[in-house]
């Protein structure tokens, strides 16, 4: 904030007090006008009444005079004697109303009776024309008079001398025994000169309240609104930023305490503003510390962080993304979202509509393209909104799912082979058992078969043919056991290093006669340079055994009639490998029952011709010693079995037995 | 004289049909259906040879063999051991328990005649 310069708020001050002192001092004014003025009013009729109250006594003396000389019989004539005149003459002679007043006795002629100046002269002849008519005019009014009245007169005249005007006002009484007109009289300007004094001085009061006013007014000025001053400074002062600055006021008075509880809350201002200094140094150390926090949490965590702003235009991104995209961060940002998606712009827009009506989503299954390749990822995303709620843009968490991809293909696969060698282990186990029990039973009845024929048939009879129908179940259900107990008996290899070729040229030697005598050509193409394969011989030349009489059956009704068997070396499923294939030309394996020729008791062929272990034993066999085995197609037709084993050297080779 | 020959099986089946095959070719025979049996009978009578299953319930076909040829007289008896287990493992302990030679079932039976006849005549 700005400090407000306040001079404004000292000259509002200065006009307030100066119009208080006006309103207070206006009705003053005014009040003592009116009092002169009823004052002056007040005067001008008590000058008028003392005129009055002089006639009255002058009267009331002329009353008594004669009276007394009545009396005393001195004088009964109209004219009285010196002797009553004297306390008359001498009331006049004295007679004073303010610096101007006069009284006089005259009669109608105008002569002047009794008169302080000019005792025994005519007005007449004091005034000429105007002492003639002051006389007429006084006599016709005294005469009008009753006993008790008063008249008054108003009358201007000349002064003698001057061309001045003086307004004379006259009070006269008539005191009818002598003829007198008794006459009091005072210039009315002289009854008014007092009131002009009185005047003057009220308005020199006046002025001198107005100056007093107008000094107080500017003192008061001055103490109130030079503390004022001082702490309007100080408050610019301090709203500049100087909090060092106290006000210096030692008056006891309230501008003192103003003081005082300012300087208090500049001390107060400046403990919290270092405070609030210390305070906001620790906690923008506190969000330094949060934010290189989060920034290496965002930069450290693996999987990738991307903000988008709400056109979906990338923001932000951490250095996971560049891991996991093979884009550096100036690459993305600035591009659009969706240009990494495979699915494109669509998918994008998916997700955000998927996101405004959830909220958020979570693990949803989605790619990336990358430089080098597509990324499949898990995406977390969310909606950034700032304070007010407002969409700002989107957070989207992308966790490569490559190396989980492959885990899980190879945790299936391996979930595939343990459920398939659990199989067999259970089966191995199951006919075991069965082997055993039948063995003892079967060999009770061959023996005793033996017995029979021995001892009975020594000549031709009915019953040594039907005999030797027994014997023959015998010899099925025996070979029926022994391929049971071989299948069981997997586990028990010898293996060595052995080139596949011998087992292969052995069971061609055990069925060779058989194949000739069924008209089945082979066809060999082995390679004499094979590299060993660690096996057991036996077990492999089982495995050829099946297979061959497997190809024998298939073709038993067919005109051509060629087993084809080969076996070669090749960098196969990942590893150097001894590859055999046995095909013949029979009418095939139908796709809907190949992944089933494996399993055990599987069997294509007549009852009694197969036991449906064949295959499954083989599998056995081929697996324990790391292999694969496997149908191949044959678009002309016909069967071919691939059979891959490791090469010795190869790691993945099963090593020797101790 | 015949030579006297002493089956000891669990498996009545067996017993009867072995019986059978050996009484036909002239030997005298007896039975017993467990170890038990098998060598009280031993130290009843005299016996020329002991055909031996080697799975029984109770006393195995091993121990009865290596008390056999604890007994005074039958050090030297020929004893052939019958099992359904022919691996190699079973074969070194019937021939360390004294067994004069081991054979598989289901056996043939005139290879089985041959056998016993080789063990007869052997010194």
């Amino acid at each position: 904030m700005r400090p407000r310069p306040s001079p404004r708020f000292q000259e509002q001050i200065k006009a307030k007090l100066a119009l208080t002192f006006v309103i207070v001092l206006l009705p003053l004014l005014a009040g003592e006008m009116l009092a002169l003025h009823s004052l002056g009013e007040e005067l001008h009729e008590a000058a008028e009444q003392e005129l009055s109250n002089s006639v009255t006594h002058l009267y009331t003396l002329c009353a008594i005079q004669s009276h007394s000389a009545d009396v005393s019989g001195l004088n009964n004539a109209a004219v009285p004697d010196s002797e009553v005149l004297a306390p008359i003459q001498n009331l006049i002679h004295t007679f004073h109303v303010g610096s101007a007043g006069f009284a006089y006795v005259m009669d109608c002629s105008g002569n002047l009776l009794v008169h302080p100046a000019m005792e025994g002269r005519n007005v007449a002849e004091l005034m000429g024309g105007q002492g003639s008519e002051l006389s007429r005019t006084l006599c016709e009014a005294a005469r009008k008079l009753g006993p008790g009245d008063v008249g008054t007169l108003r009358l201007d005249q000349q002064a003698a001398g001057g061309d001045e005007i003086h307004r004379l006002v006259l009070k006269l009484k008539y005191f009818e025994r002598w003829r007198w007109i008794i006459v009091a009289g005072s210039d009315e300007q002289e009854v008014y000169a007092s009131l002009g004094r009185i005047e003057y001085y009220s308005a020199l009061m006046v002025g001198m309240s107005l100056v007093l006013v107008v000094a107080l007014t500017l003192a008061l000025n001055r103490i109130i609104t030079r503390p004022l001053d001082q702490v309007s400074a100080a408050a610019s002062k301090m709203a500049a930023g100087d909090l060092d600055h106290s006000v210096q006021i030692d008056t006891r008075d309230e501008f003192g305490a103003l003081a005082a509880a300012f300087n208090a809350m500049a001390d107060q201002v400046r403990d919290k503003t270092e405070n609030l200094e210390n305070t906001v140094n620790e906690r923008t150390e506190a969000l330094r510390e949060s934010r290189e926090r989060y920034r290496s949490l965002v930069e450290s965590t693996v999987d990738a962080i991307v903000t988008t702003d709400k056109h979906g235009t990338i923001t932000f991104v951490n250095k996971s993304f560049e891991k996991i995209s093979g884009y550096s961060r100036d690459e993305v940002l600035g591009t659009p979202i969706w240009s990494h998606y495979p699915e494109g712009r669509e998918r994008a827009v998916g997700v955000m509509e998927l996101l405004r009506t959830q909220g958020q989503v979570a693990s949803l299954e989605m790619s990336l393209r990358g430089r080098d390749r597509v990324v499949p990822i898990h995406t977390s995303a969310s909606i950034l909104r700032d304070a007010q709620g407002e969409e700002r843009g989107t957070l989207g968490i992308f966790s490569d799912m490559t190396a989980r991809r492959r885990l899980e293909a190879e945790l299936a696969e391996a979930q595939a082979n343990l459920v398939q060698t659990m199989k067999l282990r259970a089966l191995g186990d199951l006919v075991s058992g069965v082997a055993h029990e039948v063995n003892n039973p079967l060999m009770a009845s061959s023996t005793i078969l033996h017995v029979m024929k021995r001892s009975t048939c020594k000549a031709d009879c009915p019953n040594e043919r039907r005999l030797e129908v027994l014997v023959r179940c015998n010899e099925r259900i025996a070979r029926i056991v022994d391929h049971l107990r071989e299948f069981s008996r997997q586990a028990e290899m010898h293996r060595r290093p052995i080139s596949i070729n011998e087992p292969i040229d052995n069971a061609l030697v055990i069925t060779g006669q058989q194949l000739l005598n069924m008209q089945i050509e082979i066809r060999k193409q082995l390679d004499p340079d094979l590299p060993p394969v660690m096996a057991d011989a036996n077990h492999l030349e089982q495995v050829f055994l099946d297979i061959i009489a497997n190809a024998r059956d298939a073709m038993e009704e067919l005109e051509q009639r060629v087993l084809t068997i080969r076996s070669y070396s090749c960098h196969c499923d990942g590893r150097p490998s001894v590859v055999v294939t046995i095909s013949d030309t029979g009418p095939g394996i139908p796709a809907e029952v190949r992944d089933k020729i494996f399993e055990p008791f599987f069997t294509t062929k007549e009852v009694g011709k197969g036991t449906g272990l064949g295959l499954a034993i083989c599998y056995g066999i081929i697996e324990e010693h790391g292999g694969t085995i496997r149908v191949e197609d044959q678009p002309e037709g016909g069967t071919t079995l691939r059979i891959a084993l490791p090469t010795a050297g190869s790691d993945d080779a099963v090593t020797a037995e101790a | 004289m015949e030579p006297r020959i002493l089956l000891t099986d669990d498996d009545e089946l067996i017993l009867i049909a072995m019986e059978e095959l050996l009484l036909s070719e002239g030997f005298a025979v007896s039975t017993a259906s467990s170890g038990a049996d098998a060598l009280q009978q031993a130290a009843d009578a005299r016996f020329d040879l002991f055909v031996l299953d080697v799975i029984m319930p109770g006393m195995q076909g091993f121990e009865v063999c290596r008390r056999l040829r604890q007994t005074p007289g039958y050090e030297q008896v020929p004893i052939v051991m019958l099992t359904a287990k022919s691996a190699d493992a079973d074969k070194r302990r019937g021939l360390e328990a004294g067994a004069s030679c081991f054979l598989p079932k289901p056996i043939d039976p005139a290879r089985l005649l041959d056998k016993i006849r080789q063990a007869l005549e052997s010194p």
